[in-house]
């Protein structure tokens, strides 16, 4: 028993330290959370002592119920945007060589060395009742006065667009990494056209990819609320400004707890299968 | 059945070249394949067996030269157009993410075949390999030799006139390589199509080449050293590295040559034999030393054994002969010791002379 534990003290270490961190990062908020969620609403904030499931209810009404729909809809959008414009980008980097390979490649990480925040706020430089976008118009005469571009949903999905679309180009180009080169050419020397081995190789071998970016765009673009806040001007809800809303402006700690509560539990319904569905994917070694 | 009836096309390469890196380079590949040939390709590995395959299949473009296949200039056209089926090397790159039977079918999927005549074709392709009943299996799920076949039937799925072989035999034990020899010599004989096989292992060139009365082109650092039949390839050899490279060579180096004596580094003299160019190494073959030589139109080869090797069917004796190290082959019973003293004898015929 010593001995065992002697020898593998490293893996009992990290494994003790990752269930501290998660219980304590993770477990013990969320507990609290659930606690808030069931509480009496203090209508200074706060939470006063006792039971009530008023956050609950708050949470079914159908007001909030439509920002719920609308969050999921525009995730969803956002998801098809990265798939339609995120895959061939993908995929182009992943065809070419040499110098512009590097350049590419770089080009893909670069935007995530980039704070969200200044990434809305540039959106808002842009598109600005002062942006470059009205300005340009104005200077050559197209419109009087400046146009309205912000704060609608179409600028909201635009900016949930460009702040994911790069997770999901770098997850589909990881995974197209490790398709080997030669069974395109075993495709094509099979006579396949381009268009074939797209289909019926380079997508099915990627799938680990497509799933992984999916998920990895869909899931924080369901909570995400910085982009909806600067780019909606709090006239756009989501799940995740209107949260903060609750927590905030509307000191309704018992609706924002609830609300916390059921999207942790939406997100898990989608991270499990699909962790179970891609384990070993990127790791084949540890597959069975 | 319309599949069957298929003619072979020639493939010409004309002075190919193609530099790969700053350390390789394939240059003056100059030969034919006449149509239905079956020419054994015999290198080590990193020889630009694989390479030469490349220009054929198109995934490889040379620098200079040509590529003919069937008379027909194939340099620019690619590889999906070319008439050309692969089985590649490694286990064939068959598709993981399909089944046993969709790989089969992948070319005649690509061709727009019907599933269902498709099906047949494939159960049928998978028969005649000795695979039936694994058509829905994972590629993941197959053993190295039934990977292997898989892979020729998904090459043979769509005859094409050309068939390419990479190193299909590597890895699979002796009773494998049998049955897919056997397979290879039918579909060959069968389709009629000309087959470049490649391999890193002489006793299976030869032995493939001699069964179909062809010939094996031997590649050494990105050059063709000799194509030739079998038997001229292993009695007569253009250079050293082709005679150590397709058997057992007793090879010397030539210190002088003198009119009609040409002496070896141990100090030994045998009469010139024909030579292109200057000659700078002897061979002997093991089986070419007779060790007792009772003839006088032998040679006489005076030394002393010194080491014996038990080989089983066989006996490989070296032999000192005034310093040139020389192997031969005695019976398993015959009592040879280290150091008795014995006379080797070769016939002057025998004798080849190579000039690199």
């Amino acid at each position: 028993m010593w001995r065992r534990i002697r020898r593998n003290w490293l893996t009992i270490a990290c494994a003790i330290t990752w269930i501290g961190q998660f219980g304590l990062l993770f477990v013990a908020p969320f507990c609290l959370i659930l606690r808030y969620s069931v509480g009496v609403r203090d209508y200074y904030g706060g939470i006063q002592p006792g039971w009530s499931f008023d956050g609950w209810r708050d949470m079914f009404s159908p007001s909030v119920m439509q920002i719920a729909l609308r969050s999921v809809g525009m995730s969803l959008l956002t998801v098809a945007l990265c798939v339609l414009v995120g895959t061939p980008v993908a995929v182009t980097v992943w065809r070419a060589s040499g110098r512009m390979r590097a350049l590419l490649s770089l080009a893909l990480v670069l935007p995530l060395a980039i704070n969200g925040i200044l990434v809305a706020y540039a959106w808002q430089a842009i598109l600005g009742n002062q942006g470059w976008i009205n300005r340009s118009l104005q200077a050559v005469g197209l419109i009087d006065s400046s146009v309205e571009l912000l704060f609608n949903q179409a600028t909201v999905s635009l900016g949930l667009f460009g702040a994911y679309l790069a997770y999901f180009v770098l997850t589909v180009f990881l995974s197209l990494e490790r398709i080997d080169p030669g069974m395109l050419t075993a495709s094509s020397s099979l006579g396949a056209t381009s268009s074939q081995t797209f289909w019926w190789v380079i997508v099915p071998l990627a799938r680990p990819g497509l799933v992984a970016g999916t998920l990895l765009v869909f899931l924080p673009c369901v909570g995400e609320y910085v982009v909806p806040d600067l780019l909606g001007g709090g006239k756009v809800f989501l799940l995740g400004n209107y949260t903060k809303f609750a927590f905030y402006e509307g000191r309704n700690w018992p609706l924002g707890s609830a609300l916390l509560t059921a999207l942790t539990g939406l997100l898990l319904l989608f991270v499990v299968p699909a962790a179970y569905r891609l384990r070993g994917a990127f790791f084949p070694e540890g597959k069975r | 059945m319309d599949r069957l009836t298929l003619s072979g096309k020639a493939v010409t390469f004309r002075r190919v070249s193609k530099r790969l890196n700053h350390k390789f380079e394939m240059s003056g590949i100059d030969f034919r394949v006449a149509a239905g040939e079956f020419l054994t390709v015999l290198g080590p590995s990193g020889s630009g067996k694989s390479t030469l395959l490349g220009f054929v299949g198109g995934w490889v473009t040379p620098d200079r030269g040509t590529i003919e296949i069937g008379d027909v200039i194939f340099n620019d056209v690619p590889v999906r157009e070319r008439p050309v089926r692969t089985c590649f090397q490694k286990g064939g790159f068959l598709f993981p993410h399909m089944t046993v039977q969709q790989n089969v079918g992948y070319s005649l999927k690509a061709k727009g075949i019907k599933r269902r005549r498709r099906h047949d074709l494939t159960k049928e392709l998978l028969s005649s390999v000795g695979l039936s009943g694994i058509g829905s299996r994972r590629v993941a799920d197959l053993s190295g030799g039934e990977a292997q076949r898989v892979a020729i039937a998904r090459a043979i799925a769509d005859p094409q006139p050309v068939l390419l072989l990479d190193e299909i035999e590597t890895g699979l034990d002796t009773g494998l390589k049998k049955t897919i020899r056997q397979l290879l010599l039918d579909v060959s004989a069968e389709r009629g199509c000309t087959v470049i096989y490649v391999t890193h292992d002489s006793a299976e060139a030869l032995a493939l080449a001699s069964r179909k009365h062809s010939r094996v082109a031997v590649i050494n650092d990105g050059k063709i050293e000799q194509v030739a039949n079998p038997e001229v390839l292993y009695s007569n050899p253009t250079s050293s590295f082709v005679a150590a490279f397709t058997g057992e060579a007793n090879l010397l180096s030539v210190t002088s040559a003198y009119a009609d004596v040409v002496t070896t580094q141990g100090g030994n003299s045998f009469p010139m034999p024909k030579c292109e160019g200057e000659i700078r190494f002897l061979l002997l073959r093991p089986e070419w030393l007779l060790l007792h030589a009772e003839s006088n139109a032998c040679i006489p080869l005076r030394g002393r054994v010194s080491s014996v090797e038990y080989l089983g069917s066989r006996t490989r004796v070296f032999v000192d002969v005034n310093g040139d190290c020389l192997q031969v082959f005695a019976r398993p019973d015959s009592q040879m010791g280290v150091g008795d003293e014995l006379v080797l004898g070769v016939l002057p015929e025998k004798v080849v002379g190579l000039a690199r």
